[in-house]
């Protein structure tokens, strides 16, 4: 671990057509550390994090992940993908598979291990997020939400990524299936890797984020400790967004 | 002849002599059309703008001929071209024509709907594309598309007989003969009829069974 940071981002534009849905992020990542991005829809939050891996690619702006300009124009895009793991708010797995045929995929196609040995990492993978060998064989449809979003983090952690990004990883989920998912989140953070979570759960945030971003409006608007983001913030918009959270958590 | 009797021996001759034909045409027409149709639509989905408009005229086109006039113009027009063709093979290439704007509307109507769901994972655990079209798009779009092919080749099955005119023995040709041989339409005409029916029956319930699995899988219901 240490202070060496793994992903900085600077000045990051996106459009989309006439939209300005970046307007100059600047973020920097240190290894091992947990940040995460809170902020209304629609303020750019998955945006930021699909151009992190490259899904949508940034107008203006540099990202260096891991030592390297991943936004100049000669990068192996797949080499960066395969560093950076995705999860996804509709779990995205592939339905055609099952459960460890789904953490295989990327072992054998894009790492070229063996079949034997992707099936080891594979079940490790699925082990560690709590998917236990009578689910392993399952199709998608035949798995909870909650079990199919561990069996996607399962199918990013396998990869041994560098980095993790979450994009709203509870937000499809019935809420008795939200906290399995949120403890294996927590899990990962606590072995010191490197995430980042976009996500309205503010519990999830106070307990697990080294730093809270706030954005509104393709800016960063306010950044820092869980406890001062959350609890204290300082700008009006992050204050009228956060409190209007908590109103809701209050009625539940 | 009781009624029972001749239909029996009517449906026993078209079996032996002209489904077969029937088979032959449909099912190489199908795969002709499969094969044209997975190429139409690879060119719609990847190529630039352009490409795409062409590959909708073409199925436009090939959606407003009449089976039996393309059927026409390849075994009858194609000679004066220097082209000349045998029957089955007019047939063939013919339903295959027509059948491919079909196929190609089903498979791309399931390509948009898989690449929608899955394109993003495929790409984001570093597959190429081409990996993630060959592992994880193209074998759901088979999947999903499987019912709608199945129909489509009952469509073909039933417009084979349109071969009749250009010459094509098969089953309802089979059918016609045994009409014009005994003076007596109806019991001919109806055995082919029980023919088609059974086999396009029983297709229909292997579409269903289909969509069963398909659910299991996923996909709608």
């Amino acid at each position: 671990m240490g202070d060496e940071k793994i992903l900085i981002i600077e000045d990051l534009h996106k459009y989309y057509g006439k939209h300005h849905i970046l307007k100059g992020v600047n973020l920097q990542v240190d290894e091992g550390e947990t940040v995460v991005v809170i902020g209304p829809s629609g303020s750019g939050k998955s945006t930021l994090l699909r151009c992190i891996n490259l899904l949508v690619k940034p107008d203006r702006g540099r990202i260096i992940f891991d030592n390297e300009e991943i936004t100049s124009g000669k990068i192996d895009v797949r080499k960066v993908r395969e560093k950076i793991g995705f999860v996804f708010q509709h779990f995205n797995l592939f339905l055609h598979l099952t459960a460890i045929e789904n953490v295989m995929l990327g072992l054998t196609k894009v790492k070229k291990y063996p079949e034997e040995k992707a099936r080891k990492i594979a079940e490790e993978a699925l082990l560690s997020v709590g998917i236990t060998e009578e689910l392993w064989g399952k199709y998608p449809a035949q798995l909870s939400g909650g079990q199919q979003q561990r069996v996607a983090i399962a199918r990013a952690i396998a990869m041994e990524p560098k980095l993790l990004l979450f994009d709203e990883p509870t937000s499809a989920l019935d809420p008795e299936l939200i906290g399995e998912v949120l403890k294996v989140m927590e899990k990962l953070a606590n072995e010191g890797r490197t995430m980042i979570v976009v996500t309205h759960e503010i519990g999830f945030a106070l307990k697990t984020a080294d730093r809270v971003v706030f954005i509104d409006d393709g800016r960063i608007v306010e950044e820092g400790k869980p406890e001062d983001v959350i609890l204290n913030p300082r700008t009006e918009r992050a204050k009228r967004f956060l409190s209007s959270i908590k109103e809701l958590y209050r009625l539940e | 002849m009781p009624l029972f009797e001749e239909l029996a021996t009517a449906l026993i001759i078209i079996v032996r002599y002209g489904l077969s034909n029937s088979i032959i045409v449909s099912a190489l027409a199908f795969f002709l059309g499969l094969i044209l149709g997975f190429f139409l639509v690879f060119i719609e989905v990847l190529g630039g703008r352009s490409a795409s408009l062409a590959v909708n005229s073409l199925v436009t086109i090939l959606r407003g001929v009449p089976p039996v006039l393309l059927l026409f113009i390849i075994f009858y027009g194609l000679p004066s071209l220097g082209v000349s063709l045998n029957n089955i093979t007019s047939a063939i290439i013919g339903l295959g024509l027509i059948s491919s704007a079909y196929q190609s509307q089903i498979l791309r109507s399931s390509i948009q709907v898989v690449v929608a769901r899955q394109m993003e994972a495929a790409l984001s655990i570093g597959l190429s594309k081409w990996s993630a079209y060959t592992s994880v798009i193209l074998p759901q779009v088979l999947r999903l598309s499987l019912p709608g092919l199945v129909n489509e080749y009952t469509v073909i099955l039933k417009d084979s007989s349109l071969a009749y005119a250009i010459g094509v023995v098969e089953a309802f040709t089979q059918a016609v003969h045994i009409a014009q041989a005994r003076f007596e339409y109806f019991t001919p005409l109806l055995a082919v009829a029980l023919l088609y029916f059974i086999i396009c029956f029983s297709l229909s319930q292997v579409v269903n069974y289909i969509y069963l699995k398909l659910r299991v899988l996923g996909y709608g219901g």
